[in-house]
């Protein structure tokens, strides 16, 4: 008898045992559920991501942004050229929205609509604008209006042959330091005043075929604006802007005026293209 | 008589407590990433770093030593085989890590990303597996 009481105890412990067993199971797999869940969306931010990556290698601008604890300095390369990116655009849409979407069994479709009429749009920071118009030769920076640009630093080159340059004046000791480094075939011009963000300050290049660029800095929203008289104009840009700080809960980064719609199975992104 | 039966019963109950020891000491609780988890979030990261890098640029041009010298900083368990695929299907370049034998019955992990070189689109696919030995 007394055996009996020791089996049935035995046993009942041992039963106790194998249930704390299999709840210890089901929790490990609850737990890597709760980890595999999320996959499809690291793949889909993975995804998005690279195709902000390609695209900017077809139409660009280089954008690099340091943050320091006093300020936050965008730098833009960019190329002012009347080149048609239509056709790239195009092609890079069919084969994302097709090719690539089959192969990785998703539906994705993407809205280029606002960038392949050759302005190419982006939002920096999310409060700058920078344009880069193909179309009629206008370059365009435009800083939030709450945090305007206490420094730019201009690097333009083109191919040409110099007549003359005007420039905006005597350093007004402004709220606002100008430096431009301007390069063509007779040679570099480097300037540097400090002008009022609220003026327009031009410097205007005139060149013997009767063409001419300006490059004006300030006016009433602290931009930046290049523009070309004739359609036929090449020239790099390299723009540097210091900007305050951003608030705390901005997105540092860019985005294109483009949209991304990528669904993979129950996963669902609608999102600008940003990087 | 007894005394068998006693025996016997201690022999069964002690057969339940090692069962039960086994059992427990092979389900510790252990909440570390999947293997599968880590090995894809492992993939798509060598995707991104063979994109940013350059080194798809080069396996295009033919040049394989930036690709493989990134294949070989992966982890030792982890093995790669990154195959370049043009716009047409046509594959245009493979490597693969050294050492690394891709056999029918492991989990295989797959990661594909678009890739634009010279204006030219390509889809870059990486399979990934552990591997079962280190030779």
């Amino acid at each position: 008898m007394r055996g009996f009481v020791i089996t049935i105890l035995s046993v009942s412990i041992i039963l106790l045992v194998l249930l704390l067993a299999i709840s210890l199971r089901n929790n490990q797999l609850s737990m890597e559920r709760a980890l595999i869940e999320p996959l499809p969306l690291i793949y889909a931010a993975s995804a998005t991501d690279s195709i902000a990556h390609n695209l900017n290698k077809i139409i660009g601008p280089g954008i690099d942004i340091e943050e320091t604890n006093i300020s936050t300095i965008v730098v833009i390369r960019d190329t002012m050229d009347p080149f048609n990116r239509s056709v790239n655009i195009g092609q890079f849409e069919n084969y994302i929205e097709n090719y690539f979407a089959d192969a990785t069994h998703s539906a994705i479709s993407l809205n280029f609509s606002n960038i392949s009429d050759e302005i190419i749009r982006v939002y920096l920071n999310e409060g700058c604008t920078y344009t880069n118009n193909h179309d009629d030769l206008e370059i365009r920076f435009t800083p939030d209006s709450d945090a305007m640009a206490s420094r730019y630093e201009i690097n333009f080159t083109t191919p040409k042959v110099r007549l003359n340059m005007s420039k905006p004046g005597n350093d007004v000791g402004g709220d606002m330091e100008v430096t431009l480094h301007y390069t063509d075939l007779n040679g570099t011009e480097d300037d540097t005043v400090t002008l009022n963000s609220d003026e327009n300050n031009t410097y205007r290049i005139e060149y013997v075929d009767g063409t001419n660029i300006q490059i004006m800095v300030g006016m009433i929203d602290g931009s930046v604006v290049i523009t070309s008289s004739t359609k036929n104009t090449i020239g790099t840009l390299v723009l540097t802007a210091v900007l305050p700080t951003p608030e705390v809960d901005t997105r540092i980064g860019y985005c294109y005026d483009a949209q991304i719609n990528y669904v993979q199975g129950d996963v669902r992104k609608v999102t600008q293209i940003c990087k | 008589m007894k005394g068998f039966s006693i025996s016997l019963d201690s022999v069964i109950a002690l057969a339940f407590v090692m069962l039960a020891v086994i059992i427990i000491a092979t389900q510790i609780y252990n909440p570390r990433t999947p293997d599968r988890i880590y090995l894809k979030e492992l993939t798509i990261d060598t995707a991104t770093v063979l994109d940013k890098t350059g080194a798809i640029d080069s396996m295009i041009d033919g040049n394989l030593t930036e690709a493989r010298g990134i294949l070989e900083a992966t982890p030792t368990l982890a093995c790669m085989n990154i195959n370049v695929v043009n716009a047409t299907g046509k594959l245009v370049a493979t490597a693969s890590k050294s050492g690394c034998n891709l056999e029918n019955d492991l989990d295989l992990q797959i990661t594909m990303t678009p890739f634009i070189y010279e204006y030219s689109r390509y889809t870059i696919k990486i399979e990934s597996w552990f591997r079962t030995r280190i030779e």
